[in-house]
């Protein structure tokens, strides 16, 4: 199939079972690759109320069609899962040469499912795959497992790998792959933790075949010749996205101190000029990318720094996390700090808030040394690396750490969750938006918890005015189409961001690789379709979910430091977030209504609308069958309910219930079923 | 064109083997390209480029290298 691998790739770790499918041309045509594949499968197979961290739970890794061709920067692969971090939607786009790694060994699509019996990792070479016991890779750090991976398989193995924290299962533990590329947000490496797989190793040797390669090689050498011909090319290269440091400062939009302020007086310590200077030892590129926005960095020890620590990195959101929202002062304890963290296999935005968090908590009194074990402060890297580690192994103050700060700050008290930065359980990345209107509803909106990279529309604001809200909600859902597309294709944004490339170009050349015409407007509205169901799945799996999870914390409605006034009020951002649901076609609450799933083809999803009576078919086995109104009958009531919420509806005593299963699989109390589910109550096994 | 290398430059983005392939095996499989990048991570970080004995010197990575570690020996 022309520009695509052909093959689904379906790991059973529970049977060790593997098997392939091949790609189905219409599932293609429909919703390309990449972000679309990944939403639309993990929407289909994982069942509505799946534990994120238990055996039902899936990763869907999907590879587009632009990846490995020549484009610039075919290299973007996607992740998704119900994310430990939020319960939601979750999902992660890395780059590095995975993508097209798996193209060549002919998958687009890796779907992993079930729970190995012990560590193991998953060896790919072309059409052989084993699933291969990884215990002497346990325990190990992401880059140390990665290094002895390749030293056991051969350089040519492009690899994931996992790292302690998600091991153990930390909330926030990222995939990493390529000594320093990530899958960092929403926990997917503590999904792949809970499965026991350490790592996958992949090596394909096969052509991708291509509909015309004489059309698509002309239009891929025209794309990189016009990168070549962009006078901000250099900036890129050498500086990368540690280059809008300074900038971030001066528009008063860089997280400092867990966001009570928006500008940190040591900025320049941490700018990607100097960075290039003091640190910066070559240039790191993701596969078939021009602008090589990795940079490597090695910190020697010295009189002044007690490391010796070589990372790629640090990048400009790692620099605002850990850097800025923790106060650490200069770049080789941000360098170390991402090291850690990349080691540890901990997302750097999510630590950074999460450490910030800590610290703020320390300074208040919330938490004591007792509670931590030291003393802790802002802008001491010991502190961050010492807590840093408590997370990843969940010992003491990490064990709650490690749940994220929106869960952790449910046990630390309602002091603390007013210090929680995050959205939907995912910590905010590193833009602040107290003035910055459409910036702070790209944050609301975003549809795996506040991750900037979506829309990231703090350009716009400056650009048109950042106290304007008009044109703000169009121009978001603009922007959470066009960058969500080219995680479909499976190729990088930064060439359309930060270099004004034309996006006309996309459907020339993926018409010319695959041989499916799309207008550039067909392609967005596939990305509007997959925007709407990654709502849905939001919407199927949490009770009562609706627009109060698409607001920012309180801190951010309040005026920080330095600051005399600031433009985001509740009453801004409650219209604001009106206007979107209209422009969306969703109804006030924030869901997607009949008429736009109906539009957009999904259907299949109404169902999981909440509100809507469902048939339930209920069996009582056992002697609790006289405390029901039958020992087998039907039931329609309104959609949402728990088990027990339907228990208590039929007057039942929740504890004469000893097991309840849903479609034959074990479920507990707080399970949602759906539409048609048969429901089977039981009483514990009767002892005699 | 004699095709020269500098190493410290190379950015690991394989364009050239891409390039290569599709340029002489007509193919989009950088796997076919007559030159190899090898990585060093993570200690001391950096790739190294080698030219294999198929390649003809035909110039077309020295185009498309993005970072200038291959250039055209006889331009210098």
């Amino acid at each position: 199939m022309n520009g695509y691998g052909g093959r689904i790739l379906r790991v059973n770790l529970t049977s060790g079972l593997v098997k392939t499918e091949p790609l189905d041309p219409r599932f293609a045509r429909e919703w390309i690759g990449g972000r679309g594949f990944a939403a639309r499968l993990l929407y289909d197979e994982v069942k509505r109320g799946a534990n994120p961290l238990g055996e039902e739970n899936k990763v869907i890794i999907a590879s587009g069609p632009l990846s490995g061709v020549l484009v610039p920067a075919g290299a973007k692969v996607a992740f998704a899962a119900k994310s430990p971090a939020t319960g939601g939607y979750g999902e992660s786009n890395m780059g590095g040469h995975f993508s097209p790694e798996m193209k060549y060994a002919g998958y687009d699509v890796i779907i992993i499912e079930g729970t190995a019996p012990q560590p193991s990792y998953l060896f790919i070479e072309d059409d052989k795959v084993e699933i291969r016991n990884a215990q002497k890779y346990w325990g190990k750090g992401c880059l140390t497992s990665e290094k002895m991976l390749k030293s056991d398989l051969g350089e040519k193995f492009q690899i994931l790998t996992i790292g302690p924290a998600g091991e153990n299962l930390v909330r926030f533990a990222c995939i990493s792959h390529d000594f320093g590329r990530q899958a960092g947000r929403t926990g997917i490496g503590a999904v792949f933790g809970s499965k026991k797989l350490k790592a996958i190793a992949i090596k394909g040797t096969e052509a991708i075949p291509v509909a015309n390669v004489k059309e698509a090689t002309r239009l891929g050498k025209e794309m990189f010749k016009q990168i070549f011909d962009n006078p901000a090319l250099k900036q890129w290269q050498d500086y990368g996205t540690p280059g809008v440091v300074n900038w971030a400062n001066e528009i008063e939009a860089f997280p400092t101190r867990n966001f009570q302020s928006e500008y940190f007086e040591h900025h320049k310590n941490l700018s990607g000029q100097l960075m290039r200077d003091r640190i910066v030892t070559s240039d790191k590129a993701c596969f078939g990318c021009p602008m090589s926005c990795g940079k490597y960095s090695h910190t020697r020890k010295t009189s002044k720094y007690k490391y010796n620590v070589w990372v790629e990195g640090p990048e400009y959101e790692t620099i605002a996390l850990c850097g800025g929202n923790c106060a650490l002062p200069n770049i080789e304890d941000v360098a170390y700090a991402n090291w850690i963290c990349d080691e540890l296999g901990i997302d750097t935005i999510s630590s950074g808030a999460v450490i910030a968090f800590a610290m703020e908590c320390f300074e208040k009194g919330i938490i004591s040394d007792k509670d931590v074990g030291r003393k802790i402060r802002f802008g001491d890297v010991d502190s961050f690396a010492y807590l840093a580690k408590k997370i990843a192994y969940q010992k003491g103050i990490g064990k709650i750490l490690a749940r994220g700060t929106r869960d952790a700050s449910k046990v630390l008290g309602p002091e603390a969750e007013k210090l929680a930065m995050q959205i939907k359980g995912l910590e905010i990345s590193g833009y602040s938006f107290r003035n910055a209107l459409a910036m702070a509803l790209a944050y609301g909106t975003c549809d795996v918890g506040a991750h900037h990279n979506r829309a990231w529309a703090i350009t716009y604001d400056i650009e048109v005015g950042r106290q304007k809200s008009e044109g703000k909600a169009a121009k978001v859902i603009f922007l959470q189409h066009v960058r969500p597309m080219f995680d479909m294709l499976g190729t990088c944004r930064l060439q359309w961001v930060e270099l004004g490339f034309e996006l006309a170009n996309y459907p020339k050349i993926l018409e010319a690789v695959t041989g499916f015409k799309y207008s550039l407007e067909e392609l967005l509205k596939f990305s509007e379709k997959v925007w709407n169901l990654t709502r849905m799945f939001w919407v199927r799996e949490i009770k009562g979910f609706g627009q109060t999870y698409d607001w920012p914390p309180e801190r951010f409605f309040k005026v920080p430091p330095r600051k005399e006034k600031i433009f985001l009020t509740r009453e801004i951002y409650d219209q604001l977030l009106r206007e979107y649901y209209k422009l969306r076609g969703w109804n006030k609450n924030g869901i997607p209504t009949r008429k736009k799933l109906r539009e957009l083809n999904l259907k299949f999803t109404m169902g999981d609308l909440p509100h809507k009576k469902i048939k339930l078919e209920i069996q009582v086995v056992g002697y609790i069958k006289e405390f029901f109104p039958g020992e087998r009958f039907p039931l329609e009531l309104e959609n949402s309910l728990t088990i027990r919420d339907i228990l208590r509806r039929l007057k039942a005593k929740e504890e004469l219930v000893g097991m309840v299963t849903v479609n034959g699989e074990p479920r507990d109390k707080d399970y949602v079923p759906g539409d048609g589910d048969k429901i089977m109550f039981m009483a514990f096994a009767a002892g005699g | 064109m004699k095709i020269g290398i500098n190493n410290s430059l190379c950015s690991g983005c394989r364009v050239c083997q891409l390039i290569c392939a599709l340029t002489c095996e007509k193919v989009n499989n950088p796997k076919k390209g007559r030159l190899e990048i090898v990585g060093h991570f993570p200690v001391p970080g950096g790739y190294e480029i080698k030219m294999t004995d198929e390649c003809n010197q035909c110039g077309q990575c020295v185009r498309f290298c993005p970072m200038g570690a291959l250039y055209g020996e006889d331009e210098e």
